[in-house]
């Protein structure tokens, strides 16, 4: 029984140890799916408009070049924050578009090279599917990451930034 | 006590499934996973995975000893390097510098060099004295490392330098460090060319080194974010994974420029490698924890197969057929 009882902590007390003495940046990754009752033109069209992104409630304004590939935009947050993005791919036929990040604001999206990709297709049942990725590393990318800057709460702010994204998409097209 | 706690400590980690790979008829891809802390084991005949293997945390770079059925794979999470031993089906752990990421034998198996992604060194551990017998100090963040047996040198890939170092395996210092182009990652070769090649993820391209003169040959622009590189020694090409462009460039070593793109292979494509058994060419893809199979001679997608998250596969990872 005892040497069940140390085998047990000792399992235990090993995976606990990985994770505190984890280091090293490592890729994180956050993809969400949402379905949309609007048709996939119209979906498509709120997506590829880079010029835009008011789909995202907190993005107060959106200030772009253009909506071809190599365009930047600015996204003005709520309390005067901003992100910068820059348009990397449109592909009008498969309805894929994707952007990276060049200048972020820790507050809101603590990441580095971080790139986003959203595919929009029609399912059976006649709605549209979409599929928003994010690949990025933490906000700190030195040994002993400060906690706001760590895997875990850059991830966390990806997944909640992404949600609402969906969320607001979703409002939108299918008040349309 | 303390022997019969680690009796039950080391048994925990024997009792991990070692099965699969016993028969060595076909060949194997070893896939390490970073988010899923296993390395999964591909029978590239079958198409199919057989097995999947844990390992240390976040586990990133392997090198596999094809006449000792043996893979190495470094774990930048739980700070050691894993041997996995396919004859004996037994694992062991060793330690080594800080968030290992490269790994390469010496050329009689007995020792290992890992690069530290975090304290600018090289470790070579002893495996059979089980302990570090010498740290190098090369340039900032080294990851990629590979072994030229022929000229006694050791590369290093220095992300945040810039640079090569080139350490003198007898002595076990460094010769020389040289300039490549921004964010040096990967470095590859093999022992029957003249070249080492290394990718430079920020500017987008490929830093042909001369083995010999150790000198930058060529800087050969390719998509974005090149990661790894595999050599078809059958067709003098290389195949280069960029992980931004979700494509593989195709370099002809005869002229040494780019002949050809596969576009949309796959998200993120990470580590390559060829299994000239089963005319394949592997690519780990980490945003779709996927691996794909292409055809070697047409570069055809043959099959995708999932696998179990994060997959990195950072150095050569076919265990050949043992027939």
């Amino acid at each position: 029984m005892r040497i069940f009882s140390f085998t047990v902590f000792f399992i235990i007390l090993n995976f606990l140890q990985s994770e505190v003495f984890a280091h090293g940046p490592t890729r994180q990754k956050v993809s969400q799916s949402m379905n949309v009752n609007a048709e996939i033109m119209m979906v498509w069209k709120i997506i590829s408009n880079f010029k835009e992104f008011n789909w995202n409630p907190e993005i107060i304004e959106t200030i772009a070049e253009s909506n071809n590939v190599g365009s930047e935009r600015v996204l003005k947050f709520k309390d005067g924050k901003k992100i910068t993005q820059k348009l990397e791919k449109i592909n009008e036929e498969k309805k894929i578009i994707s952007w990276r990040i060049t200048e972020t604001d820790n507050d809101i999206l603590p990441v580095n090279s971080y790139g986003a990709k959203i595919s929009v297709k029609l399912e059976e049942d006649g709605t549209t599917n979409i599929n928003y990725k994010a690949g990025f590393y933490r906000g700190f990318m030195g040994n002993d990451p400060p906690e706001e800057l760590n895997d875990e709460n850059s991830k966390k702010k990806v997944s909640k930034f992404i949600k609402k994204s969906l969320e607001g998409l979703k409002k939108i097209a299918e008040k349309n | 006590m303390q022997k019969r706690i680690n009796f039950f400590f080391i048994f925990f980690f024997f009792c991990r499934n070692l099965a699969s790979v016993d028969n060595f008829e076909n060949d194997i891809a070893l896939i390490t996973n970073q988010e899923s802390h296993k390395l999964d084991v591909i029978d590239l005949k079958k198409k199919k995975k057989i097995d999947e293997i844990l390992v240390g945390k976040k586990p990133a770079g392997i090198i596999v000893d094809n006449l000792n059925r043996k893979a190495f794979i470094s774990n930048p999470g739980s700070h050691n390097v894993l041997e996995i031993d396919f004859l004996k089906k037994s694992k062991k752990f060793y330690e080594s510098g800080p968030s290992p990421i490269s790994i390469f034998l010496t050329k009689d198996k007995t020792q290992l060099f890992a690069s530290n992604w975090y304290d600018n060194t090289v470790s070579l551990i002893d495996l059979k004295k089980d302990k570090i017998i010498k740290k190098i100090v090369v340039g900032n963040s080294p990851a990629g490392i590979f072994v030229d047996y022929e000229n006694n040198n050791l590369f290093v890939a220095n992300r945040e330098s810039n640079s090569v170092s080139v350490v003198d395996i007898s002595k076990l210092k460094e010769v020389k460090r040289i300039p490549v182009e921004s964010a040096p990652f990967g470095v590859f070769s093999e022992p029957y060319i003249n070249f080492v090649f290394v990718t430079n993820v920020q500017s987008n391209s490929i830093s042909l080194i001369h083995k010999k003169n150790l000198n930058v040959i060529k800087n050969i622009k390719v998509e974005k974010w090149p990661y790894q590189v595999a050599y078809d020694k059958e067709n003098n090409k290389l195949y280069v994974t960029n992980q931004r462009s979700n494509s593989i460039s195709i370099i002809g070593m005869k002229k040494k420029k780019v002949i050809g793109t596969i576009d949309d292979v796959c998200e993120y494509p990470e580590g390559i490698d060829i299994s000239y058994n089963e005319n394949l060419i592997i690519v780990a893809c980490w945003f779709e924890d996927n691996i794909i199979l292409l055809d070697l001679d047409t570069n055809d997608l043959v099959k995708k197969i999932l696998v179990s998250g994060g997959p990195r596969a950072f150095g050569s990872f076919i265990l050949e057929n043992g027939k």
